[in-house]
């Protein structure tokens, strides 16, 4: 009996959630739903609305749950134009750990190394600064004064395509602003120096995210794909035989993803594929107004200038000049402008100019462009646009909650100041129908029924039996039936190359039917233990970065 | 290869809309507002929004546009997957007057036998006027009047409005491109009939729509109006899209035939881009048809869709599917296109008077979202080419 009693408490004590609040306004607040992250002031571009976070730059204020939130902190959130709300959002901190700065009401900050936020917060302390940015993985709600003031924000998420409200708890919440208290100060920052910094841009939290979701979405298409996608959450792969290291330029993947660079032994073409990749974190970091397809270009000019292969300074060459004017009265075709620059490093940089948005490359498809130079693409269209960027149909549920915690995560890696856990990540349903390169037979009857609710006819062949006798020539169709005589039995057959074509296809199948076969594929999975599916197991990051 | 050709709506991202259009967003459902902006600030994006949320929260309302082709445009704009109740100002109000009056409404005479019959305005406002209580078991301070471009209905419009019982405006306005001046309604006009403060109206001051090449190059052409600011240029740079100019039909340069081979296949790699090529006048549109029609260059996707436009014209435009559209500059005005050609712009008219020309090259140059082209055929013009940039940085010349 002991044993269950522990196990019954530890349980009750992982339940117990930290919560901690960050005072804002609703326009911040739907800023950070679609970066997936709170950020420093810079981080929201043009937009940012003055609150808590201008104050302790690098830093976001939270406020333990019942000690009091300062008056003035309200006041701040909403100072800046007279339409703003203001709106309080509750995170839950039990897994986050790292370095944490407390900040005292004459404004006096000290910094602790601490492996979670404490219960408890000192009785001169007025909040805790953690370290920007945190990953919205972690929040629980979203609270408003009144319902007016909820439907305000709740109507302003609907005019923008990049937020999903139903994936939070948005709330009046009377008893968190009853913590709102006038006698609490909220301190302008302190003589403090070094510990706060000029305000800084997440471009490379946004870049992983944009480019691990086009990954997820890609990775439906193709066996490469799904390859790829291992990479995310195991960095070994890449050594142990992965399709993705056929191609010098994708096999470089796995080191840009985990540590930001490319490894040493990496050749000339990934190292200008990966440069352009750099280049575009780098224009966004700077806040640079250069467009994506100006700074490739440029990149690619002064590569041309410094590269010694004459096979790789023509190629830059031509591509350069095709780039160039195929925006304008010339340029020929695609198929003409694909057949000119072949291999990994120029066709991805071609549809690259040559196509705007992430769903745009999703629905591209041309003969002559393999699936490697397709996920080389969506990895340059994932960083252009970031996270931020995505809209609603590229992030389900669980892809932004892990996509949340691994921007994040990426940009804590250098300074190593913050360590928080990573959900799980979601499979692509091509994951759960696929046994290394074969098809996984135990979720053919899955497959059959997201073919038929999709109408995806050509994927499905039913064979009848008659039974034996003398039986008519032709048989009677009454509208959709066919009439046969005596008892038949009837075999489904699905192709299943055509499912996993279609699979792969923009756009999806709708959101109800993913989830519910998604849920039977889950459950087979449970039931059958395959040892097919891919393991993407949960990776605990480390500060440093390292998994 | 089969293509999909379809331009999908989709809604501003939250980083796409700026602060004071998020402010413009946030005003009050009832109430009478006006938002002023120049041209690719945003304000058909804020109208659009607008009425998208009455439509959500079942409110009666209608969004009223200056003519058919705005109407067609926004329509595809607004998303098929909305009910729209948007119609020209002009038809609408025509029912309107009839169905509380009773009566048809008063019109001027035609300018010719079987012209356009205009509404008799001074005679409309009389008419309301002597009406001393409208029979109203439908009253109309519940309704909700959202207008894009309001500066192109006259002053007696809204006058008549106001009197007809209306209480609840949304209007987007800029004095800087009224189509006809002597029959609009002035920022101030809109203001004191609204009985909107100068403070409360709201003003759109950034390009939204434009690169900033393509933006640099219509505030060139600025006819300078004080009463609609000046729209502060886009931060994105780009050098791979500033505008060009390109010469053809001369010795040293293509012919026609290859520029309309050109146009063809710049519209095969962007299928889902709407190309406008905006023609000084009727005789150029057909030259420019004709010429599309008949080229045959090496395709991926086969022809893509040509369609013209003239004013009159009953069969609507597909604003919905990329390909190439041809219409003049009269009609372009609030009209946007992913890529804008100019063609022959050596033909524009009235060159008498510069200000004018300046302005219709304004309004015309805003109508690019990505890329802009000007083509000039060998007949040099002096004033027009004296109005063109000579700055490579604004203009290229191919």
């Amino acid at each position: 009996m002991a044993p269950k009693k522990t196990a019954k408490k530890a349980a009750v004590r992982k339940k117990t959630e930290r919560i901690w609040h960050l005072v804002t306004n609703h326009q911040n607040m739907l800023y950070m739903l679609a970066a997936g992250m709170v950020m420093e002031p810079a981080g929201f571009g043009n937009k940012y609305y003055a609150d808590t976070l201008k104050d302790y730059p690098g830093k976001i204020p939270l406020f333990r749950d019942k000690a009091g939130i300062p008056a003035d902190a309200i006041k701040q959130s909403v100072s800046e134009r007279k339409h703003l709300l203001p709106c309080i959002a509750s995170f839950n901190v039990n897994d986050v750990c790292g370095e944490l700065t407390m900040l005292a009401h004459k404004g006096k900050t000290r910094t602790r190394k601490v492996k979670s936020l404490p219960q408890r917060k000192g009785s001169n302390e007025v909040a805790a600064l953690i370290p920007a940015p945190l990953p919205l993985s972690l929040l629980r709600a979203i609270s408003f004064r009144t319902d007016e003031e909820m439907l305000a924000f709740t109507t302003a998420a609907g005019d923008v395509t990049n937020i999903d409200l139903s994936h939070c708890r948005v709330e009046v919440s009377e008893p968190i602003f009853a913590q709102v208290n006038d006698d609490i100060t909220w301190p302008q920052p302190g003589d403090n120096p070094g510990l706060f910094g000029d305000s800084h841009i997440p471009a490379r939290g946004f870049a992983v995210g944009g480019a691990i979701a086009m990954l997820y979405h890609l990775a439906n298409r193709s066996d490469a794909g799904l390859a790829a996608l291992r990479l995310l959450t195991d960095a070994g792969a890449a050594d142990a035989g992965n399709p993705v290291c056929d191609d010098p330029v994708l096999a470089e993947l796995s080191s840009w993803l985990h540590t930001g660079i490319v490894s040493e032994q990496a050749d000339s073409r990934a190292r200008l594929y990966w440069g352009v990749v750099d280049s575009l974190v780098d224009n966004r970091a700077s806040g640079s107004p250069k467009t994506p397809v100006d700074v490739t270009i440029d990149y690619l000019q002064e590569q041309h200038e410094q590269i010694n292969d004459p096979k790789i300074r023509q190629r830059l060459h031509h591509l350069h000049g095709d780039i160039r004017s195929a925006g304008g009265l010339g340029g020929g075709t695609v198929t003409e402008l694909l057949e000119k620059n072949k291999g990994s490093l120029s066709r991805p940089l071609l549809l690259f100019c040559l196509r705007e948005r992430c769903i745009d490359l999703l629905e591209f498809s041309h003969p002559l462009v393999n699936d490697t130079e397709v996920l080389l693409a969506g990895i340059l269209f994932g960083v252009r646009d970031g996270w931020l960027q995505l809209p609603g149909e590229l992030r389900g549920k669980d892809l932004s909650r892990y996509v949340s915690s691994r921007m994040a995560a990426a940009e804590h890696q250098k300074a190593g100041q913050l360590s928080i856990s990573t959900p799980p990540f979601p499979l692509p349903l091509r994951a759960y129908f696929t046994v290394g390169e074969s098809f996984n037979h135990q979720a053919t009857p899955v497959a059959i029924d997201i073919a038929s609710r999709c109408r995806w006819h050509d994927c499905i062949e039913s064979y009848i039996t008659l039974p034996d006798g003398d039986l008519p020539a032709t048989f009677s169709r009454q509208g959709q039936q066919l009439v046969l005589p005596g008892l038949i039995t009837v075999q489904t057959r699905l192709d299943e190359e055509k499912f996993l074509q279609r699979l792969g296809e923009w756009p999806p199948m709708p959101a109800q039917t993913e989830a519910e076969a998604r849920d039977k594929l889950v459950a087979l999975t449970a039931a059958v233990a395959s040892p097919a599916l891919p393991e993407l197991p949960e990776l605990k990051e480390k500060p440093d970065g390292t998994a | 290869m089969s293509v999909d050709r379809a331009r999908r709506f989709t809604l501003p991202g939250i980083h796409e809309l700026n602060k004071d259009q998020d402010e413009a967003l946030a005003l009050p459902v009832k109430g009478q507002h006006l938002i002023i902006g120049g041209p690719g600030t945003g304000k058909s994006v804020v109208v659009l929004l607008r009425a998208r949320r009455l439509s959500e929260s079942n409110k009666v309302y209608g969004t009223l546009v200056y003519n058919q082709l705005l109407h067609q445009s926004n329509r595809h704009l607004f998303g098929q997957n909305h009910a729209f109740p948007a119609m020209t100002w002009d038809s609408w109000f025509r029912r309107h007057f009839q169905r509380r009056l009773g009566k048809r409404i008063p019109t001027l005479e035609p300018d010719q036998p079987g012209g356009y019959q205009a509404i008799d305005w001074n005679a409309v406002v009389q008419q309301v006027q002597q009406v001393q209580q409208l029979t109203d078991d439908d009253p109309q301070s519940d309704k909700y009047i959202v207008i894009d471009e309001g500066q192109d209905m006259p002053p007696t419009f809204y006058k008549t409005l106001i009197y007809l019982g209306f209480e609840n405006f949304y209007i987007a306005a800029d004095q800087n491109q009224q189509i006809h001046p002597d029959q609009c309604s002035s920022r101030r006009d809109i203001e004191n009939l609204l009985a909107i403060t100068t403070a409360d109206t709201l003003e759109l001051k950034i390009n939204y729509r434009n690169t900033r090449p393509i933006a640099a190059l219509a505030q060139h052409f600025y006819p300078a109006d004080p009463a609609s600011p000046k729209p502060a240029l886009p931060s994105l740079e780009t050098s791979v899209t500033t505008p060009e100019l390109w010469t053809y039909d001369t010795d040293d340069t293509v012919p026609l035939t290859k520029m309309a081979e050109n146009i063809l296949q710049l519209s095969d790699r962007n299928p889902r881009k709407l190309i406008g090529i905006i023609t000084p006048d009727n005789k150029i549109r057909q030259k420019f048809e004709t010429a599309l029609h008949q080229a045959n260059p090496t395709l991926d996707h086969g022809k893509p869709p040509l369609q013209s436009f003239v004013s009159g014209q009953r069969t609507p435009l597909n604003f919905a599917q990329g390909g190439v559209m041809i219409i003049n500059a009269q009609s372009c005005k609030g009209l946007e296109f992913d890529i804008a050609i100019l063609a022959d712009i050596d033909q524009h008219q009235p060159k008498r008077d510069l200000y004018t020309l300046k302005a219709r090259f304004y309004v015309m140059a805003a109508r690019a979202r990505e890329q802009l082209m000007l083509l000039r055929s060998g007949r040099a013009c002096p004033v027009v080419d004296g109005l063109l940039p000579s700055d490579p940085a604004l203009l290229v010349r191919k």
